[in-house]
């Protein structure tokens, strides 16, 4: 299941003030790509403990991908070698490059399609029409969210569905992500909880290779505490909690699926 | 306190020492890489030199003009010296606490090295690149923010601080009118070798403090309660209402290629000298970023509530540090009775409250920051700027360290 997102993309483009990839006279050439995407990598685990002691475990993460960018502009945390993630352990690690200034940059490249996918399974899945740019050098990649209405998204973005557990507690919950003004803020507009910028991708795209996307979702719950949840059920039932922004689970949510690290990996190959 | 566009600055006078460093055809990073240290060793424990304990002689004065000179300043801006008051119906521009509270700052000690002039970049699109090196000060200088400064902050806000003078380019070449060059400098951790820009006893002694932390950044103030008295049955009605907060950490980062407001609405980057006289560049901190409520865009709306509900209680008195704010969640803001933290934000004009029972911060896409302690740290690492609202790109260069 696909969308095309041509339209919207261009006004992106036209909002960014870029003029996408129409510098193919300088010296770059026009380049047209294939681009697939999928979820955990091949034999990772749906389950993940996170940083509040809660295990969890995804039945259901659909993910509606696209349309992505790739930019010019640097990646928004820079990468850790080992000896620097080894200083973790005695020193805070927060460490990114670009910070609250980064900039617009320069789109090189894009994919303007979209697809749903599962985030659980590692199979690939290929994006139509691929992507087009030009061969410049590109150090980061956006991803955009948009609401679906693909079959079982129900104009969600993401939809999650799964069980939490802790201490002998288990919480079935479920949730989404949509993209409206239901999650605007004094702190968020509604352009901010869409994108995802600075995504590392230090790569150049070349004519007729692959841009691959995973998408990992291991650190959506981090910071989730689901006791909040769990004091929401009613006793004795199976159904799941719905979360949302009323509760730490769904912000913490909001704030996970659109780190700019950790969820997307972006590679390309000839 | 408000922010205002920036006035042309002009002053009369004479007389600086400038230090001028690099050559015309380095490559396109020249004059970005590491903090200065003026080439001395730091001592571990603090210790200090001598000479330390008195401010050093300012590079210019208040009346300094002379023609082609780049003039450095800094400054905390009129917040630095006044606070930010607390109003309910607050004018259009005033940075106000949205949740009632009055911040003040009584000292914000910070280092400030390697100021450099550049080359503009030739890649417009990539704004950390700038050109061959032009002129630079190997010094690093320790200020005291909140004192008053004898010079006239940018646009008329607050008053500032003479760092360095650029008369000439390097070979002693003049600097040319025709030319914008890049503006750039780092905020690096306490070193011995700083120039004591305008630190007190007081001062120096916490100086000592920062050097042997690693901090780069050392603030204290007052927070007082002004807003609407809450309900005794709710959790805020446990909170000091006056608080003591202190923030300190190490944060270093190379601040390049600055916009500058003073060259039109679009801020392009950069400093021109006048051939008619100094021109002024103002490195600018803007203190409030320590309270912003989210990351990744400037101006969120101000809060203190999350400071203060970890605050240790001795009566309506408080007390907190960036410890206190260790493993807070910022998508779930607790107090110290691990009660979610309520959004009271409502109290002053232009803020909407999303949800009253939980205040939450939006961490804007970046993966490091764990915690509120780390949140603070890493959104004021962007607080440097130039000529007010110049933002530069930010490019950290170590860990946060506590």
């Amino acid at each position: 299941m696909h969308t095309s997102l041509s339209h919207r993309a261009r006004i992106a483009l036209l909002a960014l003030g870029l003029s996408g990839c129409g510098d193919a006279g300088t010296g770059n050439a026009r380049v047209h790509f294939n681009a697939q995407v999928g979820g955990i990598a091949e034999g990772g685990s749906n389950t993940v403990t996170n940083d509040q002691g809660w295990a969890v475990t995804l039945t259901e993460a659909r993910v509606a991908f696209g349309p992505l960018y790739l930019n010019t502009i640097t990646p928004l945390e820079a990468r850790r070698g080992p000896l620097e993630r080894l200083s973790d352990f005695v020193i805070s690690p927060a460490w990114a490059h670009g910070e609250t200034h980064l900039a617009s940059g320069r789109i090189a490249a894009q994919v303007t399609a979209q697809v749903v996918i599962d985030a659980r399974a590692p199979t690939l899945v290929s994006i139509p029409g691929g992507g087009d740019g030009i061969n410049l050098d590109v150090e980061s990649a956006e991803v955009w969210y948009y609401n679906s209405t693909a079959e079982g998204m129900n104009g969600a973005a993401i939809r999650v569905r799964g069980e939490a557990t802790r201490a002998g507690v288990t919480v079935p919950f479920r949730g989404a992500l949509v993209i409206d003004a239901g999650i605007t803020g004094p702190q968020l507009t509604l352009d901010q909880a869409r994108r995802v910028r600075g995504i590392p991708a230090a790569l150049t795209v070349r004519d007729g290779g692959t841009l691959t996307v995973r998408i990992s979702t291991q650190r959506w719950f981090d910071g989730a505490d689901f006791s909040e949840l769990a004091a929401q059920r009613s006793e004795g039932s199976a159904d799941p909690v719905t979360f949302g922004l009323s509760d730490n689970v769904g912000r913490a949510f909001l704030n996970n699926v659109r780190r700019a690290r950790d969820v997307f990996a972006v590679q390309f190959t000839d | 306190m408000q922010r205002h566009a920036r006035l042309g600055a002009t002053a009369l006078g004479l007389m600086a020492s400038f230090y001028l460093v690099g050559c015309g055809d380095t490559s396109p990073s020249a004059g970005d890489a590491g903090a200065s240290d003026g080439g001395a060793t730091v001592p571990a424990d603090g210790a200090l030199p001598e000479r330390f304990n008195t401010p050093m002689t300012p590079a210019f004065g208040s009346m300094t003009n002379d023609p082609r000179a780049i003039l450095v300043t800094v400054s905390g801006e009129a917040a630095a010296t006044e606070g930010f008051a607390y109003s309910a119906t607050p004018a259009e521009g005033d940075l106000v606490f949205v949740d009632g509270w009055q911040v003040n700052m009584t000292r914000v000690l910070t280092v400030i090295g390697n100021v450099r002039l550049n080359r503009l970049g030739n890649m417009p699109s990539d704004p950390s690149v700038v050109g061959a090196a032009v002129a630079a000060d190997p010094r690093s200088f320790a200020v005291n923010l909140t004192r008053p400064g004898p010079i006239e902050g940018a646009g008329g806000e607050g008053s500032a601080w003479p760092l360095v003078a650029f008369r000439n380019g390097v070979n002693g070449l003049t600097l040319d009118p025709a030319q914008r060059y890049a503006f750039s400098y780092d905020v690096i951790a306490a070193t011995a070798a700083a120039e004591n820009v305008n630190l007190d006893a007081d001062d120096v002694a916490l100086y000592r403090t920062m050097i042997t932390r690693g901090w780069s950044v050392y603030a204290e103030g007052t927070a007082t309660y002004r807003g609407q008295a809450p309900e005794a049955t709710s959790a805020f009605a446990s909170f000091p209402t006056t608080v003591r907060w202190q923030v300190a950490y190490g944060a270093p980062a190379a601040y390049l290629n600055c916009n500058n407001p003073d060259n039109g609405a679009e801020g392009a980057p950069g400093v021109q000298p006048s051939a008619n006289g100094a021109y002024r560049a103002q490195i600018t901190f803007h203190l409030e970023h320590w309270f912003w409520g989210a990351l990744q865009v400037e101006d969120p709306p101000l809060h203190f509530d999350p400071f203060a509900a970890r605050a240790a209680v001795t009566g309506a008195q408080g007390e907190v540090t960036l410890d206190a704010l260790q493993g807070v969640v910022p998508s779930n803001l607790q107090d110290r009775m691990m009660r979610p933290l309520g959004d009271r934000g409502g109290q002053t004009r232009g803020y909407t409250v999303r949800n009253p029972a939980a205040l939450s911060f939006d961490t804007g896409g970046v993966s490091s920051v764990r915690d509120l302690r780390d949140f603070v740290a890493f959104s004021g690492r962007a607080n440097a700027h130039l000529n007010g609202e110049g933002l530069c790109f930010v490019r950290p260069m170590g860990e946060l360290r506590f």
